[in-house]
């Protein structure tokens, strides 16, 4: 079975047509990374995976689930949104808390503990997060989005504002979560850690979905994104 | 019961009480507008009863549209919304927890706003407390129950606060005129007749907003 | 397809024709003179019928706003749009013809009655209904927005039906009408329902298009 199936999804935003008639599969092991030119509707796309946003036509399963406001199917996906999606007014551990409590975790205090150790954010714990650096942030926002363990994990553009080592921190977990069973789509411009870590590539061109195999990632011209916009 | 509604309520509480963004707002309209009516009704010679009571609960619902919008706005702005949409939660706890951090903020400004209206207009209000506590109880449950909903359609735009009074004026009219008549006939209220009518409208109101809200609110929750 | 438009014109001009001569002819040359109020009595043909398709109109969009809550299917909206347009149409008329009337039946343009208070509340409804599609630029959240309006203001109908009888006011109840005066209400209210059904009809079916295009 599937992981998420969306077939035939179109979605139309102020009359225009970001996705027409396109389709997407990802399976449990798989990490796709969904690449293509700014504006070309991969945050759409990724959106209408998490179940965020329902497409104006067509159908997206997870699991074989039809209906993305079914609690069961919320606790399957873990969204990392190119937004950080954190209460600017409360610290690092209280947004972790406040997660955890939100996704009926059984005990949220010590799986809020154990998610600010292992995304290394145990030293900024009491910081609030208006007062946090973008990279600390993101790798909140990453820590929130996954702390109920999902088993499918849609990841937007999540290297953003990452340092080295958080890009080392984000690229092990992926590769362990991969190895635990689990589903994963990314969103990125990054060549190189594209590259790293896909198993399948696609892009997303003329408002459909296109698969590129990774190896043929080398051959993109630098300037590939910008070609595509124009 | 779901507790969960009551970890969102916490961390609205939370934010206001770091921010302190909401509340004094509300508070600032409430008073300006209690000695803006007093200057008015003194002025004037009269039965002012009605003019304050009119004016007191039009003061605590635009006061509401306050707390109402920033109890989504503290969501929107962040892009908060759309993660707190995808938690495993039913709507309903949503809606439950930003009616009720609403439902207190206006509880609050009411504390203190009405017997400010009734003080400085010199109108007999304050004698009847318990039935004045009834009052208030239900007006700003109605208000807070279809606010709620109106504030979580308006959020998505710029203007949202704009919007949000203009729409939720208009659906709100008839529990303005309803709360603002058992205000002004507390006096009769021993005696069957109109403040029972103005009362039993108002409770019509609140019961069937929020239900409505309830149902409602489900829909407004997708992007 | 050129040919069904065609049709749909050709019927609508026919309804709107027999609609407006009986109406005309019925209030003209059928109604007896009012010996009171004279000839502006005969405003209450056209004020009656308006209002009575405000109210419908409210109640259409309503029910296809939670149609569309349902079944996701925007042709439920081009409903409810085609019904909020008439329908705003309808209450304003209703407003303007009835102040009309107030001015010669009471001698003043507008007082707080509840009746003229609640359809003011509903022209309100309407208008920010109407204005407030017009800030949402992606249609399921502007199908959405209007439906929960629409539901919601759906409670206002009520009101406005019962106003007479539940506060007291001046707005006349249901006042005893000779029979030829009666018939030609009855007339004119058919009339202008049909003639706004079928403007719903065909401005839903322009919308609906629009959708599919």
């Amino acid at each position: 079975m599937f992981a998420i199936e969306a077939t035939n999804i179109s979605h139309r935003l102020a009359g225009e047509w970001i996705l027409q008639e396109t389709d997407f599969r990802l399976t449990a092991n798989e990490c796709i990374v969904i690449t293509g030119a700014n504006g070309a509707g991969k945050t759409t796309l990724l959106r209408l995976l998490s179940g965020s946003m329902r497409p104006t036509s067509g159908n997206v399963t997870w699991y074989g689930h039809s209906d993305a406001r079914e609690i069961q199917v919320r606790r399957l996906i873990g969204y990392v949104a190119h937004e950080v999606q954190l209460y600017p007014q409360l610290t690092v551990a209280e947004n972790l808390l406040f997660a955890a409590r939100m996704c009926g975790i059984a005990d949220p205090r010590r799986r809020a503990l154990q998610t600010l150790d292992v995304s290394g954010l145990a030293a900024s714990a009491d910081e609030m997060v208006a007062k946090t650096s973008r990279g600390i942030r993101q790798r909140l926002a990453i820590a929130r989005a996954t702390i109920h363990e999902p088993t499918i994990v849609l990841l937007d553009e999540p290297f953003t504002s990452l340092d080295q080592e958080g890009c080392q921190w984000l690229t092990e977990s992926i590769r362990k979560w991969r190895r635990a069973g689990r589903a994963i789509c990314v969103v990125s411009h990054d060549l190189t850690l594209t590259r790293r870590l896909a198993t399948h590539v696609v892009r997303v061109n003329d408002r459909k979905v296109c698969d590129v195999t990774p190896a043929s990632v080398d051959n993109f011209a630098p300037n590939h994104f910008v070609a595509d916009a124009a | 019961m779901d507790l969960r509604w009551w970890w969102i309520v916490q961390k609205d509480l939370a934010t206001e009480y770091r921010g302190w963004n909401t509340w004094p707002r509300m508070l600032l309209l409430g008073l300006l507008m209690a000695f803006l009516t007093s200057y008015m009704a003194i002025a004037s010679s009269g039965d002012n009863s009605r003019t304050a009571a009119g004016i007191c609960w039009l003061t605590i619902c635009l006061a509401a549209t306050i707390s109402l919008s920033h109890s989504m706005q503290d969501e929107q702005n962040p892009c908060c919304w759309e993660s707190l949409r995808l938690y495993p939660i039913s709507p309903s706890t949503i809606y439950a927890a930003k009616l009720t951090v609403n439902t207190l903020s206006l509880a609050a400004l009411q504390l203190v706003v009405i017997p400010c209206f009734a003080v400085t207009t010199n109108v007999t209000w304050m004698s009847h407390p318990l039935l004045l506590v009834v009052v208030a109880c239900l007006g700003n449950l109605a208000i807070n129950s279809v606010g709620t909903v109106a504030a979580a359609l308006t959020v998505r735009w710029q203007s949202s606060h704009g919007l949000l009074v203009l729409l939720t004026l208009p659906l709100l009219i008839p529990v303005i005129l309803a709360a603002a008549e058992s205000t002004r006939l507390l006096d009769h209220a021993a005696a069957h007749g109109p403040w029972r009518d103005w009362l039993l409208l108002l409770t019509a109101f609140a019961v069937v907003y929020l239900t409505a809200g309830w149902v409602l609110f489900e829909y407004l929750v997708e992007d | 397809m050129l040919r069904t438009n065609r049709s749909q014109t050709n019927r609508t001009l026919v309804l709107l024709l027999m609609a407006l001569i009986a109406l005309v002819s019925g209030a003209v040359f059928l109604a007896p003179r009012d010996a009171t109020m004279g000839d502006a009595q005969r405003i209450v043909y056209v004020h009656v019928a308006v209002a009575w398709n405000a109210l419908a109109a409210f109640v259409v969009m309503a029910a296809t706003g939670a149609a569309y809550l349902r079944t996701r299917d925007l042709k439920w909206d081009a409903w409810m749009h085609a019904a909020a347009e008439s329908g705003w149409l309808c209450c304003t008329l209703t407003l303007v013809s009835g102040s009309i009337w107030a001015h010669e039946a009471w001698g003043t343009w507008w007082t707080w009655d509840p009746r003229i208070t609640t359809v003011f509340i509903l022209w309100l409804l309407y208008s920010t209904c109407l204005v407030l599609r017009g800030h949402a630029n992606e249609e399921h959240l502007r199908a959405r927005l209007s439906a929960v309006v629409a539901i919601l203001g759906a409670l206002d109908v009520p009101l406005v039906a019962m106003a007479t009888r539940w506060f007291r006011g001046m707005h006349p109840v249901a006042p005893e009408m000779e029979p030829r005066m009666l018939a030609v209400l009855l007339l004119s209210l058919l009339s202008f329902t049909l003639f706004f059904a079928v403007v719903v009809y065909c401005r839903q079916t322009i919308l609906a298009r629009r959708i599919t295009a």
